[in-house]
């Protein structure tokens, strides 16, 4: 087995995580990261980690796999102005400059001319040298002048209008920020804790965002992005953020993928020192999307087609008939602290958030339906999200709300504002004059700017002394801060200055190709792979960062589920191209993880893939597909529910596991190679560690016995060959097909399930009648939420899988009971408690089952015993309620309805015009909005009893 | 002698030659995730399901089990992972409370439920399983908590990850923390309770733990709990991410290292349900010693536990394999028969099923197997079930050990780490040939001590049914206690 040659169980012994590196101050944290390389050579020269392999191929021993000089040679591109033969530039692959076209458009004048002025003192660890050294004082204030008008005029001047966003805007691109990967190399802008909370738990003062980067130090040394706000504006960092290899073919910053909406929320972010906070204006801002939604999440999904305002929540916005949805979000100033309570009526689906939390859920395809919720609110301004989506037939919205001295009404302005940010650029203008401009030309011509940067026309070699005539110890140098002319200053530190000669004088070492291996450690260290991956037991998230993996949503999928993959033998595990397609066309098999893949650029990276094959495993080549019907079917079974259970866990094409959302099983062929993956079926722990991948095959025995005689070997071979066969694999059994399975009949007695029941409770029981006329108890709060009529349930989201979904009943046939308790004791002035029946003292101690299977459900109210029981009748049911205390009760009252309630002659109510309520004898307490029933204890045999019905039909 | 040889060598003893395993017939219409197992008065077994029902089994104990029928005894319950029979009730936990029910009637359906404690409140995650209650001397109700994963819909909510006790008047008295997938918990036949716990983040490797109050076990989901009233004990603070496990309780007092690890996928991958074998022989030659499930491996482990410095430690020894899906629960039968129930759902399993029952039964033949591995000064004893051959038994070459401990930490799972090779210098066979004293050079506590055995053969000439065994080694005998 071509895989297990190198031992990966000892290879992961010896991963070292990166703080074992020298700690940086934060004072010399920026300057390392340009040493990233040196300290790679230095630590794996004498840590001696290459040489535990007794493979002689990897032979790297305790040589230095790159010197500290040879990578600063390449990191500043020596060989620009020092012309090498081709063999030298091969082996050093130099990091190139950034392009200049259109340097005018995107930088400011102001930052051009510190920079020219000094580039080590605004951009702390540039490559850049100080050009302008050999100019005297005014000359040089000349240069960097013309130079200035030269390079605005590439594409200049920048645009300094003002540019508008949002604080949405904002917060989605610091929640990027921290989760697609740019925290891998850049500072994480707060700890983890921070992340969590919303910019609304914060300081509203903009300047409270800020954050200086020395007040957060991290083990491993960020690459510092200088001052952005002095650098550049809104519209030219998104987009280099969308292709930032346009601008900088070097690679080292590479695309992320992001759309263009993501570019500017991340610029948004990092710009936010150029933001204010615009103007309040009356009413909420909207954005109107159209796709196919079917719940609110997936607005997410739908194409922003339009933005505009509105001044009150009432009714909706011009959009057309179906497949359509709004998010307004504004401020609302609340008048006074106090307890709110807010309702959408809304058809298809609505809610309504203040500060980002959930206060009313009405969300799902529904016809008109109200969902109410409260809130106690501070006085002062929150922030106010109200989403909606329309799938088919009517649509409708409305928001109301009431709060301390005022009752129900639509929410609009002026409770309701919105408010924006602007970003204004710190650039002022330049009046460029053309003069300037030809004199600039001569100064970049003559300073030999070309041989690094390219105007759009590419570079031109420079005329310094060759690289293979430099001369050793020259006293004038531009290793020293000045070479014979004395115009170039790198800042070289002591040590960089000794690494730099001694490479030079052993140069004659760089016209060796760099084998392979080093070669792979060159290009993983200098895009910073060993950030996210690790190969050769180096690398992998660090200890600082590691908070900044997520896995996306709540997969259950461990570390392995917001962690990159190592890529130790990753030659031998993928397919080339597939390799090719990661790296280069941004295809990617792990959806539930936030980190995403960047793209270097092949001009760049594009040699990885061969090397990763050559060093690790060899090409494949497939076989002519020979499988049986016999095989492929065994392989479908192997995969199914009852053989290896790979569905259990992994995703198969469109259709979800039965648990986790591991890698998609449908594409298994195409990425991985042939051995590899008999060795991670038949041996995985040769493969991968600490992987959560089951084996099958305990002491060498297949679990199914009956499949292809038990072979492990002929097994696996039947699941390679059926997830060969592309889009003809039919599914395996137990992924799909199982709805009816969990489809609850009811026969002639009553069926119980206990469920998570959405804005019930976590502790609901659901009750199907043979009569077909159900109801749902909340065990956790002791009261009847709701009855519907029609199909009964479906206990997928119980049964299938890990399930613990929040359920639903199966019809929309229903009525809901007033929400919150339904009995207290009180006084008839009191306002009925908005308590939830816990906070209330209502306690279930159980419940008990008549011969037929009808449940009674008891609970307690301090020292009241209630016995609630429903039964079914045409159209409607019968709730009874028995109540026994051994000590008399005078003031518990019993509330039968809350809505428009409106008495009718036959002694009947009817509640919102929906449902006919009919209560036994008593003094009905019949106010605006509830329907209140004093509940009078009688002297018995038993202690004080008495009994409660309340007829419902609808 | 070669003809013996090749007669032995033809009929190399399995497993199912000492225990043999039935295999119960589950019709289509009823679905057998098995959570809970206990027996009736009149000896019929319930079994409580992941469904929420609870069958009642007629039909047994019948030699051959395939005319089994399971009739509704009760449902709508929340996950009721376990079942005990107390005083005329059945008690079973489930997402939201313990509760006990009970057929007064005799009509075979379980009319009357009651809820005993509901202290703790459920956030609408999946993970909220509970497991339990076992009983302890004091007629508490020992039930273990899962912590969640993911989102909370209802809320967070504490006392996830914790051993709780509930009184007998119903009053919950959380008792230890740090648990992360505690799926099984059994009171000792001296009255200690132990847990047991999966493999994941802060859990190095599964295990089975005492449980002393106070303790903490390592994981930190729940530990906000412990700032509540009702944790009578220290806080035992955020956990030291990447520790060595041995050095934990130098920084935590109250981190409580495990009686034993089962080392991933050689032992155990996801420890359930447990018992002791109370038999007196009647189950063979493992009186006294504990059968714990596996629901990953599909599989029953064995373990054998001693006392040093105050410390429960032991060995677990493979013992039955090959079961048809993952043993989530074992309960011993009125028959003397081990019972285990079965569930892979949403996990995956070893074996050929995703539910069921099975039911072990002695053969009343003696596996020659590790019977015990006990803790010397200078090395371990161990006992056979059988008298071994002498030769064998007494060379040092007949085994290799090595010894490993894990990082507490983040990551899910922890590598066996700090690994070293043992050699075994000294080899003394007792005079009834049934025990041997191994000498070995660099014992350290805090490691598990894995011995493979490959060249010891009974008097007969066979092989171990089984030849390894690990060792948990946390308390050294003859030493100072090495913490506490």
């Amino acid at each position: 087995m071509s895989v297990g040659a190198r031992s990966l169980d000892e290879r992961h012994e010896l991963r070292l995580p990166w703080e074992f590196w020298p700690t940086p101050t934060p004072s010399t944290a920026l300057k390392l990261n340009l040493r990233w390389g040196a300290y790679l050579a230095f630590w794996l020269a004498t840590s001696g980690v290459l040489t535990h392999s007794q493979d002689s191929t990897v032979r790297l021993g305790k040589q230095e796999v790159i010197s500290p000089g040879e990578t600063l040679i390449s990191d500043h591109n020596c060989v620009a102005c020092h012309v090498a033969a081709p063999e030298i530039v091969e082996r050093l692959q130099p990091k190139v400059a950034p392009i200049l076209e259109r340097v005018g458009a995107r930088r400011s004048p102001a930052w051009i001319e510190r920079f020219l002025q000094d580039p080590h003192e605004i951009e702390l660890g540039t490559t850049m040298p100080d050009v302008l050294s050999i100019l005297g004082g005014e000359e040089k204030a000349h240069a960097v002048q013309a130079l200035t008008h030269f390079l605005s005029a590439q594409g200049g001047p920048i645009d300094t209008k003002p540019r508008g966003s949002s604080l949405d805007a904002l917060e989605r691109g610091r929640q990027l920020y921290h989760r697609v990967g740019c925290v891998a190399c850049h500072e994480p802008d707060e700890d983890a804790v921070w992340l969590e909370e919303s910019y609304w738990d914060l300081e509203e003062e903009l300047d409270g965002f800020r954050r200086d980067l020395d007040d957060v130090h991290f083990g491993d040394p960020s690459i510092p992005m200088g001052d952005l706000a002095a650098k550049t504006t809104l519209d030219e960092l998104a987009r280099f953020l969308l292709d930032p290899l346009a601008v900088r073919p070097d690679g080292r910053m590479p695309s992320l993928g992001l759309s263009e909406d993501e570019a500017f929320d991340i610029a948004a972010y990092l710009l936010r020192d150029q933001a204010t906070v615009s103007e309040a204006v009356p009413g909420v801002a909207y954005e109107y999307f159209e796709g196919s939604p079917k719940k609110l999440a997936d607005i997410a999904d739908m194409t922003l087609v339009r933005e505009g305002s509105v001044d009150r929540l009432e009714g909706l916005p011009e959009h057309r008939g179906n497949d359509f949805a709004f998010r307004f979000t504004g401020f609302l100033d609340v008048p006074e602290t106090g307890e709110y309570t807010f309702w959408t009526w809304s058809d298809d689906g609505s809610d309504l958030r203040i500060d980002g939390e959930l206060i009313v859920d009405n969300d799902g395809v529904h016809p008109t339906i109200t969902v109410e919720g409260q809130v106690r609110l501070e006085a002062g301004r929150h922030a106010l999200s109200v989403s909606f989506f329309e799938a088919g037939g009517g649509e409708e919205l409305e928001v109301h709300w009431a709060g301390p001295g005022f009752d129900k009404r639509i929410l609009g302005a002026p409770f309701v504002s919105s408010q924006g940010l602007s970003y204004e650029p710190t650039a002022t203008p330049l009046d460029i004059d053309p003069a300037l401009v030809e004199e600039g030309r001569g100064y970049f011509d003559k300073l030999g700017c070309a041989s690094c940067h390219s105007l759009g026309e590419g570079t031109r070699p420079g005329n310094a002394k060759p690289f293979a005539d430099l001369d050793l110890g020259a006293e004038l140098s531009c290793i020293d801060g000045g070479d014979a002319f004395g115009r170039v200053e790198f800042m070289f530190d002591f040590e960089e200055k000794e690494d730099l000669w001694k490479s030079v004088a052993n140069r004659d070492e760089l016209s060796r190709p760099l084998d392979p291996d080093r070669r792979v450690l060159q290009t993983m260290e200098r895009y910073r792979c060993f950030s996210c991956h690790s190969r050769e037991g180096i690398g992998g998230p660090s200890k600082g960062r590691r908070q900044h993996f997520h896995v996306v949503g709540d997969a259950d999928l461990g570390d392995q589920g917001r962690f990159p993959p190592h890529l130790e033998f990753v030659g031998a595990k993928l397919r080339r191209r597939w390799i090719d397609a990661v790296m280069f066309d941004g295809a990617s098999q792990r959806p539930y993880m936030e980190t995403r893949m960047p793209q270097f650029g092949r001009e760049n990276v594009g040699h990885l893939p061969e090397l990763f094959e050559s060093l690790d495993g060899a090409p494949v080549v497939d076989p002519e597909p020979t499988a049986s019907g016999e095989m492929l079917e065994a392989g479908r079974q192997l995969v199914g529910k009852n053989g290896f259970g790979c569905i259990q866990c992994h995703v198969f094409g469109e259709h979800p596991s039965l648990g986790v959302p591991a890698v998609d099983l449908t594409t298994v062929f195409e990425r991985t190679k042939p051995d590899w993956f008999r060795t991670l079926l038949l041996n995985p722990k040769q493969i991968l560690m600490n992987s959560r991948m089951p084996e099958f095959f305990n002491e060498g025995k297949s679990p199914r016995m009956d499949i292809l005689g038990g072979d492990p070997a002929l097994q696996v071979e039947a699941v390679w060959q059926y997830l060969s066969t592309g889009e003809s694999m039919m599914l395996p059994p137990g992924l799909v097909g199982e709805e009816a399975e969990y489809e609850l009949d009811i026969g002639a007695r009553p069926r119980l399930v206990g469920v998570f029941m959405r804005g019930v409770s976590p502790r609901t029981v659901a009750v199907g009648t043979p009569q077909l006329v159900h109801y749902a108890f909340d065990v956790e709060n002791s009261r009847l939420a709701m009855a519907w009529r029609g199909r009964f349930f479906n206990a997928r989201g119980t049964w299938r899988g890990r399930a613990g979904a929040l359920e639903e009943p199966a019809s929309m046939d229903r009525v809901e009971l007033p929400e919150g308790v339904h009995l207290a004791r009180l006084s008839p002035d009191s306002a009925w408690p908005d308590l939830n029946g816990r906070e209330a003292g209502l306690r279930p101690v159980g419940r008990t089952f008549d011969r037929a299977g009808h449940p009674t459900f008891r609970y307690v109210i301090g020292d009241v015993l209630v016995e609630e029981s429903v039964t079914p009748k045409e159209r409607g049911f019968i709730r009874k309620l028995a109540f026994r205390s051994e000590t008399p009760v005078d003031d518990l009252v019993f509330l039968a309805a809350r809505g428009s309630i409106e008495a009718l002659p036959d002694g009947a109510y009817t509640i919102d015009g929906r449902q006919t309520l009919r209560l036994s004898e008593g003094d009905v307490d019949q106010r605006d909005d509830e329907l209140r029933l004093p509940v009078k204890l009688v002297r018995g045999e038993f202690g004080y009893t008495t009994e409660i019905t309340m007829e419902v039909t609808w | 002698m070669l003809l013996l040889l090749a007669l032995q060598d033809g009929a190399a003893p399995t497993e199912r030659d000492y225990y043999h395993v039935d295999t119960f017939p589950v019709p289509d219409d009823v679905s057998l995730e098995v959570g809970g197992i206990a027996f009736l008065p009149d000896d019929r077994p319930i079994l409580s399901t992941r469904r929420g029902q609870v069958f009642l089994v007629e039909g047994a104990y019948a030699e051959d089990p395939s005319g089994v029928t399971y009739k509704l005894f009760h449902e709508g319950l929340q996950e009721p992972l376990g079942l005990l029979v107390h005083e005329g009730w059945i008690y079973f936990t489930q997402r939201g409370e313990l509760s006990r029910m009970r057929d007064a009637d005799g009509d075979d359906f379980a009319e009357e439920l009651q809820t005993v404690c509901d202290a703790w409140r459920v956030g609408g995650n999946y993970h909220e399983y509970n497991f339990g209650p076992r009983l302890d001397r004091d007629g508490n109700f020992w039930i273990t908590t899962n912590r969640a994963f993911g989102d909370n819909p209802f809320g967070d909510h504490p006392w996830r990850g914790f051993a709780l006790r509930i009184t007998p008047e119903g009053e919950m008295l959380p008792t230890a923390c740090g648990l992360r997938s505690p799926a099984g918990i059994e009171i000792s036949p001296w009255g200690d309770a132990f847990f047991t716990d999966n493999q994941g983040e802060w859990c190095g490797a599964s295990k089975l733990s005492h449980i002393g109050p106070g303790d903490f076990h390592g994981h930190p989901y729940g530990i906000a709990s412990c700032k509540e009233p009702e944790w009578t004990y220290a806080d035992p603070g955020a956990p030291p991410d990447g520790m060595l496990m041995p050095e934990v309780p130098s920084v935590i007092p109250s981190f409580k290292l495990p009686a034993v690890w089962f080392p991933y996928s050689k032992m155990g991958r996801s420890p359930a349900g447990m018992v002791w074998d109370q038999s007196g022989g009647a189950f063979g030659p493992f009186d006294g010693q504990l059968f714990v499930g596996d629901q990953y491996q599909s599989t029953v482990m064995r373990v054998d536990l001693e006392q040093v410095n105050g410390h429960w430690q032991g060995a677990c020894f493979p013992w039955a394999n090959d079961l048809q899906c993952g043993v989530i629960r074992v309960a011993w039968g009125p028959d003397g028969s081990l019972f285990c129930g079965q569930t892979n759902r949403g996990w995956g399993s070893v074996g050929r099923t995703t539910q069921g029952l099975e039911r072990i039964r002695w053969t009343g033949k003696v596996p020659f197997e590790i019977h015990s591995m006990r803790a010397a000064a200078d090395g371990f004893t161990l006992r056979f079930t059988l008298p071994g051959d002498p030769k064998s038994v007494g060379d040092v070459a007949s085994y290799t050990m090595k010894s490993y401990t894990y990082r507490l930490h983040s990551p899910y799972g922890s590598p066996e780490v700090e690994t070293e090779t043992l050699a075994i210098s000294e080899a003394h066979v007792a005079p009834d040939r049934t025990s041997v004293r191994l000498v070995v050079d660099g014992l350290r506590a805090g490691y598990v001590h894995e011995l493979h055995a490959e060249g010891v053969r009974s008097a007969s000439g066979s092989p171990l049914l089984h030849d390894e065994a690990y060792y948990t080694l946390i308390e050294r005998p003859g030493k100072q206690p090495e913490r506490r």
